[in-house]
């Protein structure tokens, strides 16, 4: 819609700068400089990303131990931070115990496969300006089709370890995996829409100029409001994170497809889930947030544009934590009937109203406020609509005995 | 990296198809067989889309698309036959189809 | 150029976990390791098609293979079983003779034929260098075009699930084959 140019500040491109000038050094040999650049824009992902996580346990860990009124690590290191050293350390030298009735390739292979899909999945995010690792036009479909390589391997997971807790939550997990990517792809869908194109890059790029740069993000549209909502739930879902962990949490069955992992192959477990906790903050960030759009002060940005990025993507991780300390944990059942009753239908409307949305934004200042309203009184009362039809048709009044 | 060398590769997945279909007795490998056929063909259509003298023709890859659409809802009805034939006859072998009246 | 040799390595460690793949998914006799060799076999072809220039195509065949079809065939290996360590081989030796005999025959015809024909040895064209260009065009074309054919698309995959659901669905109270493996609750 707004197209504005901003003029960026020299901390925007710096890495991109430091690339270009040290390919250029190797100017002369042609296969050195094309193995350099694989490597330069491989391994920052690498690195980077599984440095975030190992602080992201330290902050879950502080951060659900302050909401549950008590302190945390503190010990190791400043303010506990050195905690994710010690328990990688600990992780590492556990025993490896795999089961002898298991399946033993595929008892290994399983936690290999998991950690596989984040990482492709990171290098789509664009994470600054002319910083994208792998730019595609198709980056969103590529998006969730790698993201669906998790769900076979934890069901291989659960396969593989001959338990039947382990089964039962292995076909839990695919039972919710693919309930809930429904409303995922349709709320991601809805954002494409007014950028016109599949390219994450362009999503980010229809969501700069505006005021500040920051009014023509989709998340103060009522369809991108809606869709970062339910792009959040659903995104927790597909990640068994709080409040949709059935398969991993302790008091259900036993644990799930966890079961029979010790030592390091649980340990990449739970690196998988992380990472995958940061593939959809970004995805979150980059379809309705902004990306890495930031304030402007006439024609220079603030900050980077990199550090946009992952100022937000890490306050949507620090919003999933706060979540998991809060929310009760769902029942399978209100789980399904969460995605397939209400999600669902609200998707399919929340992209409606996109289209409306759209059409009338071309058109000048008055039809897009009519667009505007329009689709938000559509998305609002089929809100209204559908938690009258599932969650208060049969609710009967509660009545509180105090003894 | 020539067209020749695509399909072979492309004969080569094709000729393990059959050799699946032809040699295996159970009948959801038969149809894992078919499946590898039918993407043998994809794999074919898209190198000569590739190297064709029409780098922008769409209609190879409606072709591809169309096709893929189609194979996709084909191994959906496979497999439901083949579990309503698991509970009629209780084996999935294709030897133990052997009486026409259910 | 070290480009067009390294995508030639490329395509060649593609193909041969494909064809690897493949025939760990015809030879296995546990079903759950032949689906999944099945399924990373027919994902890396998705890469292939990546290699060879459409990302669409290979994001549509990764997206179908392992979101859709990948969960069909493991739930349906899953309930399709007796015992959990099978019962051996159920083909006898003449079986594998013959299935032998005739696709390694048909390969050598094919192998000859591709070989033998002139046209097959050129190299590669240039990618096409707005590749946006592909996926508007298919955009326009499926408005435009092939309108129809994607009507009659959707109405054949519509009456395609509703015939595998019902299909599929228990007859009787007691003859649910997978009545000990509920999924969810």
């Amino acid at each position: 819609m707004f197209f504005g140019n901003v003029k960026f500040d020299s901390g925007d491109q710096i890495f991109v700068w430091a690339y270009h000038w040290f390919l250029s050094l190797f100017a002369a040999v042609p296969w050195l400089q094309f193995a350099l650049a694989v490597l330069l824009m491989t391994v920052p992902v690498l690195l980077l990303f599984p440095t975030l996580m190992g602080l992201t346990t330290w902050a879950e860990r502080r951060v659900l131990a302050r909401i549950q009124n008590r302190m945390g690590p503190n010990r190791v290191g400043p303010f506990g931070l050195l905690q994710f050293i010690a328990d990688g350390i600990k992780m590492l030298i556990k025993e490896d115990i795999i089961p002898r009735a298991a399946d033993k390739f595929l008892h290994t292979l399983a936690p290999i496969l998991i950690v596989i899909p984040p990482f492709l999945v990171l290098t789509l995010l664009p994470v600054g300006r002319n910083m994208t690792v792998v730019v595609s036009d198709v980056g969103l479909i590529l998006f969730f089709a790698l993201s669906g390589f998790g769900t076979l391997a934890i069901f291989l997971a659960g396969w593989s370890s001959r338990n039947k807790f382990s089964v039962i939550g292995g076909m839990r997990v695919v039972a919710q995996t693919i309930s809930y990517e429904l409303p995922l792809i349709l709320a991601a869908l809805s954002a494409v829409f007014v950028a016109g194109s599949l390219s994450m890059v362009s999503i980010v790029e229809s969501q700069g100029g505006g005021f500040l740069n920051i009014l023509s993000w989709n998340v103060w549209t009522p369809w991108g409001f809606a869709g970062f909502v339910i792009f959040f739930i659903a995104g927790l879902a597909e990640i068994n994170r709080c409040p949709f962990d059935i398969p991993e949490a302790e008091s259900e069955i036993v644990a799930g497809h966890l079961t029979e992992y010790s030592g390091f192959k649980y340990a990449l477990f739970f690196v998988a889930e992380y990472l995958s906790a940061f593939a959809i903050a970004g995805l979150a960030t980059t379809l309705f947030l902004g990306g890495w759009n930031g304030p402007v002060i006439g024609e220079v940005q603030i900050l980077p544009s990199w550090f946009w990025f992952l100022i937000k993507m890490y306050a949507l991780v620090v919003v999933m934590i706060w979540i998991r300390g809060t929310l009760p944990r769902l029942r399978s059942d209100q789980l399904m009937s969460l995605a397939w009753k209400f999600l669902l239908p609200l998707t399919i409307v929340n992209l409606i109203g996109s289209a409306i949305y759209t059409l009338t934004a071309q058109a000048g200042p008055w039809m897009w406020v009519a667009g505007w309203l329009i689709s938000a009184v559509l998305i609002g009362t089929t809100y209204r609509v559908l938690v009258q039809i599932v969650y208060t048709k049969d609710a009967k009044k509660r009545e509180y005995r105090y003894a | 990296m020539t067209l020749g060398f695509i399909l072979i590769i492309s004969a080569a997945l094709f000729c393990i198809g059959l050799f699946g279909v032809l040699s295996r007795r159970n009948m959801i490998v038969i149809l894992f067989s078919i499946e590898l056929m039918f993407n043998a063909a994809h794999l074919n259509l898209i190198a000569f889309w590739r190297f064709g003298e029409n780098p922008l023709a769409i209609s190879g890859l409606m072709f591809v698309l169309f096709s893929l659409a189609i194979s996709g809802a084909e191994a959906a009805i496979g497999l439901a036959l083949i579990l309503r034939l698991y509970r009629h006859y209780k084996s999935v072998e294709t030897q133990s189809i052997t009486e026409l009246k259910g | 150029m070290p480009e067009l040799s390294v995508q030639l390595l490329i395509f060649m460690f593609l193909g041969t976990v494909v064809l690897a793949c493949a025939i760990y998914a015809v030879i296995l006799v546990d079903l759950i390791r032949a689906g999944y060799a099945l399924i990373f076999s027919l994902a890396t072809l998705g890469g292939i098609y990546i290699v060879l220039g459409n990302d669409f195509l290979g994001a549509v065949q990764i997206l179908l293979y392992t979101g859709a079809i990948a969960v069909l065939v493991l739930f349906v290996v899953m309930l399709t079983r007796k015992s959990v360590d099978g019962m051996g081989r159920a083909e006898k030796k003449q079986d594998w003779i013959w299935g032998g005999v005739l696709s390694g025959g048909l390969f050598l015809l094919l192998f000859i034929g591709i070989n033998k024909h002139k046209d097959f040895a050129s190299g590669l064209p240039p990618i096409v260098p707005q590749s946006d260009l592909t996926l508007q065009a298919f955009g326009m074309a499926f408005t435009e075009e092939y309108f129809v054919p994607l009507q009659i698309m959707g109405v054949l995959l519509t009456a395609a699930f509703i015939g595998a659901a019902l299909i599929a669905r228990p007859e009787k109270k007691g003859d649910e084959s997978g009545k000990d493996m509920g999924a969810g609750s």
